[in-house]
């Protein structure tokens, strides 16, 4: 049956090769083998359990011309998020909302196959889960957004970079959006007048702010099937044995607000819901670390 | 006296005759193999500088050529010797001298270092105590995996084994960060120091610092 799989992996290589995944597309079967055993007995190759994170760091407010930003690395990957609002006119059918407008790039410095257009179909798949994600209006209050019902609203556009590539992208990405919104202050607007006379004064006094409440934004957690197992935070060498990946968004209370299958290959049913289950209990850490360094980061700043 | 500074990162490896290297088959030839060994060009690998299997040392004929890839197909990984460096480009030609220690390696780790880290000693293909190999190819691929016969098969890995490996590759890694050199018993200390910590604490920092602080100290105190 491993020669079985093989031949599966073998044929997941030019996929993998050409969506820039994994920087690591050729493995000895010997290797994948060590890796797929490990990764089903629970202990990976460098000592992770299959529901262990590698070491994050986050810092925000790093970017100064913007409203609010952060820059996260996991493993060898790191982002750079930024967040900038403008006053836009809303949406005819959604007058009473603001919007979120999520990009992602690819800087040509991660890697030479990101010069030109070879990094477009990553970067397109990226923004589509990021967009998904925050799709609903459950996860940031877009009704805060709304500056006057009907005629103006803010938008917030958040560009998401990637410095350097080194496997598991949308999860070390959302992490980095949470913390950058977290982050972001918003100035406040005066409105005057009616109809015509509307008048919006937009505060130039930079301690005349308000944040933004993400007590219930999601974040990312990608799982990946190997073998006959599944696990997360995949590292390049992992990810080039692996085939179907599922990303869950995990709301901070252990809902789900979005579910994504992608990757070449199929994942077993019952499979799936035990991944759902892991991506919850793990997403749901993932939020109390995050929120518990972000409360501490705010407080070192008012001293 | 004349100095010269050699860079620690970004330079890549270059092959010095009698070098032992692991590497990564990329392409099949035609009566050769090309295998990347983290130098500026592929190394070749001659079909007539290999033993065929059941140790046998002949002259390959048509059959053989056909076969290559039963032998070794891409992705394969390799350990072999430098036997020579091409004037020009500096192109290496390696080959499987003996059958005992060269040949496709079997399930294990990969980590590559850079290549400077590697001291050049006799050994390089080191059979620890505690029932782990680690080769330390010259070009900066460290294999680290059971004690193995090559062309044997190999038993099922067991779980302690398991973690000696885990352990292992993340000492050295750890000692690669820091740009400690390597050689076997600066390899074995940090692994004594590191049996204090769980196998996945040696990814932190802290842990990586501490561990390749201790084994250099350690290994100064013994030279002198």
């Amino acid at each position: 049956t491993f020669q079985h799989y093989f031949k599966r992996i073998n044929l997941r290589r030019n996929d993998l090769r050409r969506s820039g995944l994994t920087m690591v597309t050729q493995l000895s079967n010997a290797e994948v083998q060590f890796i797929i055993d490990g990764v089903e007995q629970d202990f990976r190759s460098d000592g992770r359990a299959a529901e262990d994170y590698r070491q994050i760091e986050l810092e925000t407010r790093v970017l100064p011309n913007t409203n609010g930003s952060a820059r996260c690395k996991l493993g060898k990957s790191e982002v750079l998020v930024g967040v900038k609002a403008e006053v836009v006119d809303v949406d005819v059918h959604a007058p009473h909302i603001g919007k979120l407008m999520i990009t992602a790039d690819l800087s040509a410095v991660a890697s030479p196959k990101f010069v030109g257009k070879g990094s477009e179909a990553l970067e397109n798949d990226i923004t589509n889960v990021l967009s998904f994600l925050y799709n609903s209006t459950e996860t940031v209050p877009l009704k805060d957004l709304c500056i006057v019902k009907g005629e103006s609203c803010w938008l917030l556009n958040i560009d998401v970079l990637f410095v350097q590539c080194g496997g598991n992208l949308f999860d070390v990405a959302s992490i980095a959006l949470k913390a950058a919104l977290y982050s972001t202050t918003l100035p406040t607007v005066r409105v005057s007048g009616e109809g015509i006379e509307m008048e919006m004064e937009v505060s130039d006094d930079p301690y005349h702010v308000w944040k933004l409440d993400v007590s219930s934004c999601p974040i990312c957690v990608t799982l990946h099937q190997i073998g006959s197992s599944f696990a997360v935070d995949l590292s390049e060498e992992e990810v080039a044995c692996s085939e179907g990946y599922l990303h869950v968004g995990v709301m901070p209370d252990g809902e789900v607000s979005s579910m994504e299958k992608a990757g070449a290959g199929n994942i077993d049913p019952t499979t799936l819901l035990e991944m759902v289950e892991v991506g919850v209990r793990v997403g749901e850490e993932i939020h109390r670390q995050l929120n518990k360094q972000l409360d501490a980061e705010r407080s070192l700043a008012k001293l | 006296k004349q100095w010269y500074q050699r860079r620690v990162r970004g330079s890549r490896y270059r092959g010095e005759v009698g070098d032992i290297v692991v590497g990564r088959i990329t392409e099949v030839q035609q009566k050769k193999w090309k295998v990347d060994c983290g130098s500026r060009l592929d190394c070749q690998l001659q079909l007539s500088s290999v033993y065929l299997p059941g140790n046998v040392l002949r002259r390959k004929n048509l059959n053989d050529e056909l076969m290559m890839r039963e032998y070794f197909s891409e992705g394969d990984l390799i350990c072999a010797e430098v036997a020579e460096v091409g004037n020009l480009d500096g192109m290496l030609k390696i080959h499987m001298r003996t059958h005992e220690k060269y040949g496709k390696l079997p399930e294990g780790l990969l980590i590559k270092v850079p290549s400077v880290l590697i001291k050049r000693s006799k050994l390089h293909f080191h059979r620890l105590p505690c029932n782990a190999t680690v080769i330390l190819g010259s070009n900066g691929f460290v294999w680290v995996g059971p004690h193995f016969i090559p062309e044997q098969p190999i038993e099922a890995i067991s779980m302690t084994l398991r973690e000696t490996i885990a352990r292992l590759g993340n000492v050295i890694r750890a000692l690669a960060a820091y740009g400690v050199q390597l050689f076997d018993t600066i390899i074995l200390t940090g692994y004594d120091i590191s049996l204090k910590y769980k196998v996945k604490e040696l990814l932190k920092p802290e842990v990586m610092e501490h561990i390749a602080q201790e084994s250099y100290e350690h290994s100064q105190h013994q030279t002198l």
